[in-house]
């Protein structure tokens, strides 16, 4: 229980966009040297103090392992927020929330390690007011996760009470598999209660993903479509033109399906395929999208190669620039196998989906950055315009009408697509599919904010609603790690990889493989 | 271009009611000939947004406002100066303007209308609205009030827009709105731009007294100061005083005591709110909460018993007319918090005058 609840609600806030105004707090973010913190969590903090929406006595606390003198960190933090930020830097504002912008050096080796980070929070406590309510960001690798946990919990910074809330933000990868992912919750569990655990998923801060929820439960014309009877099936992209950059060593870990499979497309997918849920309570959102994520049809590791394609990209041309294949990249090994391309196929086994596929695939490398769903609706059954003046051969089949599609656009560009079959003017009964568009940004011009400011703000809120909860984890990961057994024990022919060239949309299997469902893949 | 930057695509004149809505329609046809399939050019509206305007200077002044409005509530933008006692003429200019967002243009149709038909506005009107979306009129600069609260007015559109701040008289102005609302009760759809602009100065006192330490003082205000820059307090000042009172239900007489004034600030535009000072009173404690522009800036300091227990400083939003219109379209069209501000502004501004 925060200290927000026992209060009475704040009659002045009725009305106003800031009735999200957290309690006053202090975020300490650990790891706070590094580069999440300068391009992401800094710069997003800076915002919401410049929109007003933090309160006043705010404090962030940055615990790095390297050391730096407070006026060091700010000098930094400021230039980072300039080059990185999303509003520009006001000298007032800065000069305000720079008074709340401390650096603190701990180490995780020693006992009693975690005490100049100790002595900050009490010192925030007691000068800015920020009556111990902390948010602990880990920006550290995930090897140090726990034990930062452990040291936290030993320290008694994990403590909270009924007038002061203490919560965790994690970032991915949460566990490897399903294995250490319930290894990883378990142990996260000796040191602090679910309900203090935010697992940040960027994706989820996203505006456009947001609007997916409300594009699906606050129009009534698309949920009586929204079914087996109506859908053909569903394909999720999310495609990056950039490689691994300097994340060799992570990437040849991690690979495709771990990095963006496991977290950000099983998000995607639960939301669209999720049932209407009764409220916009965090729990009751999460309870639904945990439903989906079960009715996922298990697949059999002696099934993974014929649901999936693997696929990793050599050197190529991408925006005009030569770009190296994965063997190429710093940090990779020459024959590495690592995938950096996955498309699947998943079957959902409830009345609402069960027949209608839901096609994943995300890839490095790619034509083009763009992340959507697609949802392909079923062809008219019959044509009525068969033997029309425009097909003298013998009319037009139902086939030849393109089916109804409906394009939501994630990135960039975020918006909406609808595709319909319209008369093509004149005395021939031509019939031609058009798009109508909508773009998210066309009829919003406010500026969305990012989506650290989002998950950020909602995490000081106590708002878990955009988190992931351990079932959710979990449950993403007992389909992907069927498909890791069964990678694992057909590793990919040397002689076949890599096997799709830079600034393509993947291997040709991957075309072959909805060939095979007499499907093909659509283009962003 | 208008006088913003926007750029003009399409463009055509056109004498007469008929004239115009074919004119309206080939310049649409000939946009969507000349682009190609990746560069046809989208009309997305969601609100008809009808300027009335005195005079031609304003209006040329609120078409380069609409066309801001309209990039980011997209809409068919009308254009109106009426002159009763001008010949009688319908003349129209009609404007495809690219936004600059995406693909996207506005409407614009700027109507000059003398004669009679002046006195007929929503004959004129109401043929050239997109159907089924909604009617925001703005009355561009400081119209007669007794025009714009006509039952036929009120009754045809979804959204009111007017600026207390740009009357002489803001506690005048104030009264008169606070009577028309008890006329007119919830159907009137009454939207301030001045209250608009006291939407970070409220924010900013709802998070001052939003802290666990300075909550309780919340119901031990003893006395209000609310300043702002010129001659005399502006409608800001007003309603923010309005809304203090109203929010936390101080009686007319015997609650705490609100003053309300003006200095001449330099930095401030007049009308401008310059400082809000609320002081408290418990048992032999006291908090005081300062809220004071500093440039572009708002500082909030809190003071308990004389120990500072917070300071924070939040970027004034420098919004000009049409943003501020814009982010009060993006509100429900009628707003009971505003209605009741407005009552209590004009008890206040009443007891205040000489």
């Amino acid at each position: 229980m925060t200290a927000a609840v026992e209060l009475e609600p704040n009659p002045l806030f009725e009305g106003l966009r800031s009735a999200r105004v957290p309690a006053p707090c202090c975020v300490v973010i650990f790891g706070a040297s590094g580069d999440l913190t300068r391009r992401k969590l800094v710069p997003a903090l800076y915002a919401l103090a410049a929109e007003g929406t933090l309160p006043a006595g705010f404090t962030v606390i940055g615990a790095g392992r390297t050391h730096m003198s407070d006026e060091e960190f700010r000098n930094t933090m400021r230039d980072d927020v300039q080059r990185f930020g999303r509003l520009p830097v006001d000298d007032d504002v800065w000069s305000a929330f720079a008074q709340g912008l401390r650096y603190v050096t701990y180490d995780l080796d020693a006992r009693d390690g975690l005490d100049p980070v100790r002595r900050a929070l009490d010192e925030a406590d007691r000068t800015r007011g920020t009556a111990r309510n902390r948010v602990i960001y880990f920006s550290v690798p995930s090897t140090a996760v726990l034990l930062l946990a452990e040291r936290l919990h030993a320290a008694g910074l994990h403590e909270d009470s009924r007038s002061s809330f203490c919560r965790v933000v994690i970032e991915k990868p949460f566990g490897r598999d399903l294995e250490t992912a319930r290894e990883l919750n378990r142990s996260l569990h000796q040191f602090f209660r679910e309900d203090q655990i935010y697992r940040i998923d960027h994706y989820l801060g996203k505006e456009s993903v947001q609007n997916l929820l409300v594009f699906r439960f606050a129009n009534g014309i698309f949920e009586p479509l929204w079914n087996r009877q109506y859908i053909d099936h569903v394909q999720i992209t999310v495609a990056e033109s950039m490689g691994i950059e300097a994340r060799g060593a992570y990437y040849e870990q991690a690979g495709a399906l771990r990095d963006i499979v496991q977290n950000h497309i099983m998000q995607l997918m639960a939301i669209v395929g999720m049932e209407p849920m009764p409220n916009f309570q965090a729990e009751t959102v999460r309870d639904e999208k945990v439903k989906l994520l079960r009715a996922v049809r298990p697949i059999h590791p002696d099934d993974a190669l014929s649901h999936t394609v693997r696929g990793q990209y050599a050197g190529g041309w991408v925006d005009g620039e030569r770009v190296p294949g994965y063997r190429e990249e710093k940090d990779v090994a020459p024959g590495s196998l690592r995938e950096t391309y996955v498309a699947m196929k998943v079957d959902i086994d409830n009345w609402r989906w069960a027949g209608t596929p839901f096609y994943l695939r995300t890839g490095k490398r790619l034509v083009k950055r763009a992340t959507e769903i697609l949802i392909q609706f079923r062809r008219v059954p019959h044509s009525p315009f068969g033997g029309s003046i425009a097909m003298p051969m013998g009319g037009l089949p139902p086939d030849a009408i393109d089916p109804n599609l409906l394009v939501l656009r994630i990135q960039p560009e975020e918006g909406i697509t609808l595709r319909f079959s319209a008369k093509v003017p004149g005395q021939a009964m031509r019939i031609r599919s058009v798009n109508m568009d909508f773009l998210y940004g066309s009829a919003f011009l406010k500026q969305s904010p990012e989506a650290y400011e989002r998950l950020l703000l909602d995490c000081m809120l106590g708002d878990a609603t955009l988190f992931a909860r351990e079932d959710e984890v979990e449950e993403a990961w007992r389909l992907c790690t069927a498909i890791l057994d069964g990678w694992r024990a057909h590793p990919p022919d040397q002689a076949h990889c890599p096997n799709y060239e830079a600034g393509t949309w993947g291997p040709p299997e991957a075309d072959a493989f909805m060939a095979r469902d007499g499907r093909t893949w659509h283009r962003p | 271009m208008t006088a913003s930057g926007s750029a003009v695509q399409r463009h055509a004149h056109a004498s007469g009611l008929h004239a115009l809505s074919s004119a309206l329609a080939n310049l649409h046809r000939d946009a969507l000939r000349a682009s190609g399939d990746e560069e046809a050019q989208v009309r997305l509206s969601v609100v008809n947004i009808v300027a009335a305007c005195n005079d031609a200077t304003l209006a040329t002044r609120a078409a380069d406002t609409v066309v801001g409005i309209a990039a980011r509530h997209p809409a068919r933008a009308l254009v109106i100066v009426g002159d009763p006692t001008a010949p009688l003429h319908i003349e129209s200019d009609i404007s495809l303007v690219e936004t600059g967002v995406g693909r996207q243009y506005v409407e614009l149709i700027r109507l000059e209308i003398g004669g009679e038909p002046a006195y007929h506005l929503s004959s004129i009107v109401m043929p050239l609205l997109i159907p089924d979306i909604p009617l925001h009129l703005w009355l561009v600069g400081a119209p007669p009030l007794t025009q714009a609260f006509r039952a036929d007015a009120v009754a045809m559109c979804d959204r009111v827009i007017l600026d207390t701040g740009a009357y002489d008289d803001a506690a005048e102005t104030l009264q008169m709105i606070a009577r028309e609302f008890d006329v007119h009760g919830a159907s009137l759809s009454l939207n301030d731009i001045a209250w608009q602009r006291t939407r970070p100065w409220r924010e900013a006192v709802a998070i001052a007294f939003d802290g666990p330490d300075v909550r309780p003082w919340l119901h031990r205000v003893v006395g209000v100061e609310i300043v702002s820059a010129g001659a005399t307090p502006s409608a800001d000042a007003w309603l923010l005083a309005g809304w203090l009172a109203s929010r936390l239900a101080w009686p007319a007489s015997g609650g705490p005591v609100i003053g309300v004034s003006s200095i001449p600030a330099a930095g401030a535009s007049v009308g401008d709110l310059v400082a809000v000072r609320i002081r408290c009173e418990h048992a032999r404690h006291s908090a005081r909460v300062r809220l004071e522009r500093r440039g572009a800036s708002l500082v909030t300091s809190i003071h308990i018993d004389d120990g500072v227990v917070a300071t924070g400083t939040a970027a004034l939003p420098a919004w000009d007319e049409g943003q501020l219109i814009a982010r009060l379209m993006s509100e429900a069209t009628r707003d009971a918090l505003y209605s009741q501000a407005v009552a209590r502004a004009a008890q206040l501004s009443a007891q205040h005058e000489p």
